[in-house]
């Protein structure tokens, strides 16, 4: 097995390559705290036939930080699809994926950018406040490549009007302002190694988001809640000795000294009731600017963040639902940004995104745009839920800004689920009316009180009694004024149906008055008997005011004159007799 | 399915409406509650009617219930 290895080993180191860099060309921006390094290979085929894939190499050092590797062909848009491949000579190794063949004897140039974080090493570690901060890069001078480079140069840029204390020297190199270029070197082997370091100024601040957690809470009512989690730590050179407010304030340097002052993030352009806040509350040194395209929220902690210095806010806002939630039919998706932008520059070592779905969603999908690690799903219940709502978790570890890409959950949801929520809240409100309803049929009274209790009932039948009286007289009332109209037009038809109306009311009601007040006699309390004598009297009255309007009738028949006659008058103030004494009747009882 | 198919989700309630909705709804439901309250108060052991008194606590409910849904989602706690 081991010979197996080792042949397959020789095999490997003796094995011609397909592929030959023409040139190498690699430029690495080392301005802010992420190492940009952007290499344009030009690659030629030296192989037998015509080669789909080409593999490019990453050092070490590289590939101890590396966040995010992205390939293209030079000239054209798109990327180019990457596969790691078994390490080689310590060496990582990718493959990528040139879409169309390159026949034997072309030439490619593919362009490879890495984003390394946390590799810039701060010398001195420990810096004053009035000092600047120096960082070191190491790195080769030698591009790292699979392939033989027939030529190959590097430029690393530093930070602009900082000073340069230090480079390796390879011959041939060249120091300029804000520059040091290494090479051109002519037929460098494969995995050829040289390594440099550079020694210059970088003030900008070192800040590390040591974790962002984003939440992303999506309600069908219309609305979309992100709200960010943001722990901050100033990796760069620690900050020796103490910090004056002063020295700060009067720092000639401005905002090109190492600390963390202010930076501005930029929302979504529909974002709205922004706030920006900590453990204390809100911290009022914020500003929103809208711009034509986004928010942008100027943000200055409460205190400046100097080298070792820690700091943690939440921020959050709001953005309609048109603006991420597509939807068809019972099927949705939100199409939103995995990690936003917090300020530029900024390294995530840990990004954790999650996404609140409404309650009762169904076959949740996931697509992003790059590799995570997606967490068991939680349950979270928050206002006027029964079970919780799915709780979608995603991490990703070493995060930059490139990472700010769109990636979309699909669901199924139903659209009358929505309304539980609205049900929940009446079924809560009808329980308290039913305590309410049930506790009031409870009798909590310790010793009876009979003369209250037949106080009651009495009220009672009274009620009953004064409904029947009331519809009764709304009858006679009725046939007064169909009499009066009569009067006037003389329609007999409708008068004389009138007054079957009124007779058939009358005698109903009476009816009912008569076996309530009888069903009171034979109740044996003596409070019922009273009532019901007294309310006998009522049937009495009615009968007066029954001859009384039945005369008025017949007088308003007979009377040729439109206006009121005095007989008329007497009988129309005889019912209101009649009534008024229903009433005291009543009333007494 | 594809999301360049799918329509973009609008609000169901138009935030606008909502403090319009808010008030008609909750008044109701507030009025219907008094009118509970007055139906207890009033009523005694020999008068009490259930039907009324459960038929006005349902509607009261149901308004209160949608009322205060609403309630929330205008003062910003997105349910």
């Amino acid at each position: 097995m081991r010979i197996f290895i080792l042949f397959a080993l020789l095999g490997a180191a003796f094995a011609e390559d397909a592929w030959k860099a023409a040139n190498i060309d690699r430029t690495i921006d080392a301005t802010s705290q992420i190492v940009k390094i952007s290499t344009l290979y030009a690659f030629e085929n030296v192989g037998a036939g015509p080669q789909s894939t080409v593999l490019v190499a990453l050092s070490p050092e590289e590939t101890r930080g590396l966040s995010l590797i992205t390939a293209g062909v030079e000239g054209t848009k798109g990327k180019l699809k990457l596969v790691e491949k078994p390490a080689e000579n310590g060496f990582s190794i990718y493959e990528l994926d040139l879409r169309s063949p390159i026949a034997k004897g072309s030439k490619i140039s593919v362009r490879v950018n890495l984003k390394i974080t946390q590799v810039l090493e701060p010398l001195p570690a420990k810096i004053p406040q009035a000092d600047s901060q120096f960082v070191v890069l190491h790195t080769s001078a030698y591009v790292p490549s699979k392939y033989v480079a027939d030529s190959q140069r590097t430029v690393i840029r530093t930070t602009q009007g900082g000073k340069l204390l230090s480079t390796t020297a390879v011959n041939p190199t060249k120091q300029e302002t804000e520059r040091v270029s290494y090479g051109p070197y002519a037929n460098i082997p494969a995995f050829e190694q040289k390594p440099i370091k550079v020694h210059y100024e970088n003030n900008s601040p070192f800040v590390v988001a040591t974790i962002v957690e984003r939440l992303i809470e999506v309600s069908h009512w219309g609305n979309i809640a992100v709200e960010e989690y943001i722990e901050l730590v100033h990796k760069g050179a620690e900050l020796e000795g103490t910090f004056s407010r002063i020295d700060y304030q009067m720092d000639r340097r401005g905002r090109r000294q190492p600390a963390f002052q202010q930076f501005t993030t930029v929302l979504p352009a529909q974002a709205k009731d922004i706030y920006y806040r900590d453990e204390i509350g809100n911290i009022t040194t914020s500003a929103v600017r809208i711009r034509a395209d986004s928010v942008d929220v100027e943000i200055r902690p409460r205190f400046p963040l100097y080298g070792g210095w820690k700091t943690s806010y939440v921020i959050g806002y709001n953005v309609p639902s048109e603006e991420y939630l597509y939807t068809k039919g019972n099927q949705y998706a939100l199409k939103t940004k995995l990690f936003d932008h917090v300020f530029n520059d900024i390294v995530v070592e840990k990004l954790r995104t999650k996404v609140l779905l409404p309650e009762h969603v169904r076959k949740v999908k996931i697509v992003t745009p790059y590799a995570v690690d997606r967490r068991p799903d939680e349950l979270k219940p928050t206002y006027l839920d029964t079970t919780g709502r799915l709780v979608v978790v995603i991490e990703k570890s070493n995060v930059v800004p490139d990472h700010s890409q769109f990636f979309t959950v699909s669901y199924e949801f139903t659209y009358t689920d929505m309304l539980r929520e609205p049900i929940l809240a009446s079924v809560f409100f009808f329980v308290l009316f039913l305590v309410i309803i049930v506790y009031s049929r409870f009798d909590f009274t310790i010793s009876e009180d009979p003369a209250k209790d037949a106080a009651e009932r009495a009220q009672r039948c009274v009620l009953l009694l004064s409904q029947d009286v009331d519809a009764k007289q709304n009858a006679y009332s009725d046939l007064i004024s169909a009499a009066q109209a009569y009067k006037s037009n003389k329609d007999e038809a409708k008068l004389s149906s009138a007054r079957d109306v009124f007779s058939e009311t009358r005698s109903y009601y009476n009816n009912k008055l008569t076996e309530k007040i009888n069903g009171m006699k034979k109740n044996d309390s003596n409070q019922n008997q009273n009532i019901a004598e007294k309310s006998s009297e009522l049937l009495k009255y009615d009968k007066s005011a029954f001859e009384a309007v039945e005369s008025f009738v017949k007088a308003v028949e007979k009377s040729t004159s439109k206006s009121a006659g005095q007989e008329e008058q007497q009988f129309a103030s005889k019912v209101k007799e009649a009534r008024s004494r229903a009433d005291s009747i009543l009333a007494s009882i | 399915m594809d999301i360049s198919k799918m329509d973009r989700y609008a609000a169901p309630v138009p935030f606008s409406s909502l403090p319009l909705l808010t008030v008609v709804l909750g008044g109701v439901g507030i009025l219907l509650l008094a009118a509970f309250t007055m139906i207890q108060v009033t009523s005694t052991k020999y008068s009490r009617d259930i039907v009324k008194e459960l038929f006005v606590a349902f509607s009261s409910s149901i308004f209160l219930g949608f009322g205060s849904v609403f309630l929330l989602l205008w003062v910003g706690i997105y349910v």
